[in-house]
C-alpha cells in the first residue's frame, strides 16, 4: 500500500516534474530534426558534453548563467560538427552517432581527470541554479508542494515546448520543415533549401541539448559524474520518436519517463532494490515503444533491413 | 579493351581512395593526439615509447595484448555480421552481459568434466546472448520497432538487470556497493588454461580465430552467407532474387546476439572466472568501433582488434609513465572512427567534378 501511496506524493510529483525537464528541454529542440527527418543517436553525448562544460564554465566563472552559456555553446558546437560528417562529408549517421557517444564519453572523463583529478566531480566550487520560490503558487496547498523550489530551467522546459508547438505549426518556417520531412525531393522543387533547413533544425536541437546537458550538472546540485547523462539522450530519441515529433505529445511521453524516473528515486527508500527499480523507466520507453507500434501487427511483412 | 581499361581504372582509383581513407584518418587522428600530449605537458617520444612498451615491451605485455584481443575479436565480428548486412544491432553490450551472467552460473552451478564444461558454459552463454537478441528483432520484424532505439534501452536493462539476478543468486552474503555484487568463482573443470603463464592470454584466443575462421568461410563458400552480404549491399536487388528479408533480418540478428553472447562467456572463463557486475567497459561499443574501422570485414576485425588490443594495453602503461591518462586513448579512438567514416570516395568525386566543371568553363571563355 505504502508503494501506491508514494507514486501520488508530492514527493514523487516533485521529483516527475523536475526530472523530466532534461527530457523535455531536448525534446523541444529535436522535434524539429524528427520532422526534418534526421535520426540522431548522438544526443546522448550532446547532453554529456554540455553538462561538463556548463560545470567548467560555472566553476571557472562562479556563475551559473556563463555555465548555462557554456553549456548551450557546447551543444551547438557539437551539433555542428556532427551535421558537417552527415550533411557534408558523407558520413553514416548511426556510426557518426556511435562515434560522438564514444568520444563524448572519452573527453569528458579525461578532462574530469585532468582538470578535477577525479572521476566523479562534486563541491568542486561551481555554481549552480537557485530555486525559485513563486509567491502565487505558494497558497494552494497541493500545488505549492510540486511545483514551488524548482529552479527556472525547469520551468524554461514548458515554455519552450509551447515555443516550439507554435513554430511547428503556426510558421512558414514550421510548415517547410515538416513539409521537407515528408518529401524533401518535393520542398526542393517548391524552392526550400533542404539543406539549410536540415541545418537549422540540428543547430536548435544542439542548442536544446545543450540547456538540458547544463540542467544535468547545474540543477540543484552543481555535481558531475561519469557518464552521467545514462541515456537520457536515448530517451529524449523515442519519446519524439513515438510522438512522430509533436512537442506536445513528446512532452506527454517525457512526462511519463520522467515520472519513472522520480518513482524511482522514491520507491529506492522503500527498500526496493535498486537495481531493479532503475530499470524501470528505461522499461517504460520500451513498453511505450511496444505499446504505439502494437497497430503494426497485421501489416508485417515489409521490413527494411 | 577499352571497358577493360576502365574498369582497371575504377578499381585503383577506388583502392586508392581506401588506403587514402586510412591514411587521412591516422594523420589527423595524430595530430589531435599530439595536441592533447602537448596540453598535458607530456613528452611525445616518452609517450608513443610507454604505449609501445605496454604493449609488446615484455612477455606479460604481449599476454595482457592478447587477452584484450580475445573479447575485441569476439565482439567485432559480432558487430560486424550485422552491419554488413545493414542491421544496425546497438545491443552487443547487452547480449554480452548476459552471455556472461549465464555462463557464469553454468560455471559454478554445475559440475562437468573440463572440455565438456567449457563447451557447455560457451554454448549456453552464447544462447542467452541470442535470446536478448531475439526480443528486438522480434519488435522490430512484427511491430516495426526500430531496432536502434530498442537495443539502445536494453543495454542500460541489461546492465541493471544482471546486476539484480547476481544479487538474488547470492541472497544471504549481503552485498552493498557496485564493486562487491559478483558471482560465487567458476570450478576449475570450466575455467580456459592461460597460454602465457602470469596472463589471461588463455585458449580462448583460439575459440575467437575459431569463429572468425567460421565467418570468413560462411561469407566466402555458403549461399546463406552471400545472400546475407547481398542483403546489406543491395536489398532490393535480393529480394528480387527471392531472399527471405525478413527470415535474413531475425537470423543475421540472433547470430551476431550469439556471438556477442559467446564474448561474455570467454570474458568470465578466461579473465574474472566470475561474474562480477557492471565488469565491462563500453565492450560492445568496441565491437562496434572495430567492426567500421575493418571494413566490416573478418580478416580486417582480426587485424584491428589486436591494434584496439594493443592501445588498451599500451594506454594503461602510457597513464603510469606519464601525466597522460588513459582515457586520452579512449577518445583518440573513438575521433580515428569518425574520421575513418567519412566518405572519402564521394568527397574526391565531387572535388573532380568542381575542377572538370572549372575547366569546361575556362574552355568556354
Amino acid at each position: 500500500m505504502e508503494y501506491i501511496r508514494v507514486m501520488f506524493s508530492t514527493v514523487t510529483l516533485n521529483a516527475a516534474f523536475r526530472m523530466s525537464a532534461p527530457l523535455i528541454l531536448g525534446i523541444a529542440g529535436y522535434c524539429f530534426c524528427r520532422k526534418a527527418g534526421i535520426m540522431n543517436i548522438a544526443l546522448e553525448s550532446f547532453m554529456l558534453i554540455s553538462a561538463f562544460f556548463a560545470l567548467l564554465g560555472s566553476y571557472l566563472t562562479k556563475s551559473y548563467f556563463v555555465g548555462t552559456l557554456f553549456g548551450i555553446a557546447a551543444g551547438t558546437i557539437l551539433s555542428a560538427l556532427y551535421g558537417l560528417f552527415t550533411f557534408h562529408l558523407g558520413a553514416n549517421g548511426l556510426i557518426t552517432g556511435v562515434g560522438f557517444n564514444l568520444s563524448g564519453w572519452g573527453l569528458t572523463t579525461m578532462l574530469l581527470v585532468m582538470i578535477f583529478n577525479t572521476r566523479g566531480a562534486t563541491n568542486v566550487g561551481a555554481v549552480s541554479f537557485p530555486t525559485l520560490d513563486l509567491p502565487i503558487i505558494n497558497s494552494i496547498p497541493f500545488i505549492k508542494d510540486i511545483f514551488n523550489n524548482q529552479t527556472i530551467l525547469v520551468w524554461l522546459a514548458p515554455i519552450l515546448i509551447a515555443i516550439a508547438y507554435v513554430v511547428m505549426y503556426k510558421t512558414t518556417f514550421g510548415l517547410r520543415i515538416r513539409a521537407l520531412g515528408l518529401n524533401p525531393q518535393a520542398a526542393e522543387t517548391a524552392g526550400v533549401s533542404v539543406v539549410k533547413y536540415r541545418w537549422i533544425a540540428m543547430l536548435v536541437s544542439g542548442a536544446c541539448m545543450g540547456l538540458a546537458g547544463t540542467f544535468l550538472s547545474l540543477n540543484s546540485l552543481a555535481m558531475f559524474t561519469e557518464n552521467m547523462s545514462g541515456g537520457r539522450g536515448f530517451m529524449v530519441m523515442a519519446s519524439t520518436m513515438v510522438a512522430d515529433g509533436n512537442p506536445l505529445k513528446a512532452m506527454l511521453y517525457g512526462l511519463i519517463f520522467g515520472y519513472c524516473q522520480a518513482l524511482s528515486l522514491t520507491w529506492s527508500s522503500l527498500g526496493v532494490p535498486t537495481q531493479l527499480i532503475g530499470i524501470l523507466p528505461y522499461f517504460a520507453v520500451l513498453l511505450v515503444l511496444f505499446i504505439t507500434n502494437f497497430k503494426n501487427l497485421k501489416k508485417y511483412g515489409k521490413i527494411k533491413a | 579493351m577499352k571497358i577493360l581499361n576502365n574498369l582497371k581504372l575504377r578499381f585503383s582509383e577506388n583502392t586508392g581512395i581506401n588506403v587514402a581513407r586510412y591514411i587521412l584518418s591516422l594523420i589527423a587522428t595524430l595530430l589531435i593526439g599530439i595536441i592533447l600530449i602537448v596540453a598535458n605537458n607530456a613528452d611525445i617520444g616518452v609517450a608513443v615509447r610507454e604505449l609501445f612498451k605496454g604493449a609488446f615491451g615484455s612477455k606479460i605485455a604481449i599476454g595482457n595484448t592478447i587477452h584484450w584481443a580475445i573479447p575485441c575479436m569476439l565482439v567485432g565480428i559480432a558487430a560486424s555480421v550485422a552491419f554488413k548486412s545493414g542491421v544496425f544491432n546497438l545491443g552487443l553490450e547487452g547480449q554480452l552481459y548476459f552471455g556472461a551472467l549465464v555462463a557464469a552460473c553454468v560455471g559454478y552451478m554445475i559440475e562437468l568434466p573440463p572440455i565438456i564444461h567449457h563447451f557447455a558454459c560457451i554454448f549456453a552463454g552464447g544462447i542467452a546472448g541470442l535470446l536478448y537478441a531475439l526480443i528486438p528483432a522480434l519488435m522490430k520484424l512484427y511491430f516495426k520497432v526500430d531496432e536502434v532505439i530498442s537495443t539502445l534501452l536494453m543495454n542500460y536493462i541489461a546492465v541493471l538487470a544482471t546486476e539484480y539476478i547476481t544479487l538474488l543468486l547470492i541472497r544471504g552474503n549481503s552485498a552493498t556497493s557496485t564493486q562487491s555484487i559478483l558471482t560465487p568463482f567458476i570450478h576449475k573443470s570450466a575455467e580456459l588454461t592461460p597460454i602465457i603463464k602470469g596472463t589471461s592470454a588463455t585458449t580462448g584466443l583460439f575459440i575467437a580465430l575459431g569463429i572468425i575462421l567460421i565467418v570468413y568461410l560462411l561469407y566466402k563458400y555458403t549461399l546463406t552467407g552471400y545472400e546475407m552480404k547481398m542483403v546489406g549491399q543491395n536489398l532490393e536487388f535480393s529480394k528480387a532474387g527471392g531472399v527471405n528479408a525478413n527470415k535474413m533480418f531475425v537470423v543475421i540478428f540472433l547470430v551476431s546476439g550469439f556471438i556477442a553472447g559467446i564474448c561474455g562467456a570467454v570474458e568470465v572463463l578466461g579473465v574474472n572466472h566470475r561474474f562480477i557486475a557492471q565488469f565491462s567497459s563500453n565492450l560492445g561499443w568496441d565491437g562496434v568501433m572495430i567492426t567500421r574501422v575493418a571494413g566490416n570485414s573478418p580478416v580486417g576485425v582480426l587485424l584491428v582488434s589486436f591494434i584496439w588490443a594493443a592501445f588498451k594495453t599500451g594506454a594503461m602503461q602510457m597513464e603510469r609513465a606519464t601525466t597522460l591518462n588513459r582515457y586520452t586513448m579512449n577518445l583518440l579512438q573513438a575521433l580515428f572512427v569518425l574520421f575513418i567514416s567519412i566518405d572519402y570516395g564521394m568527397l574526391y568525386f565531387k572535388y573532380k567534378a568542381k575542377k572538370a566543371r572549372e575547366a569546361i568553363g575556362k574552355e568556354e571563355k
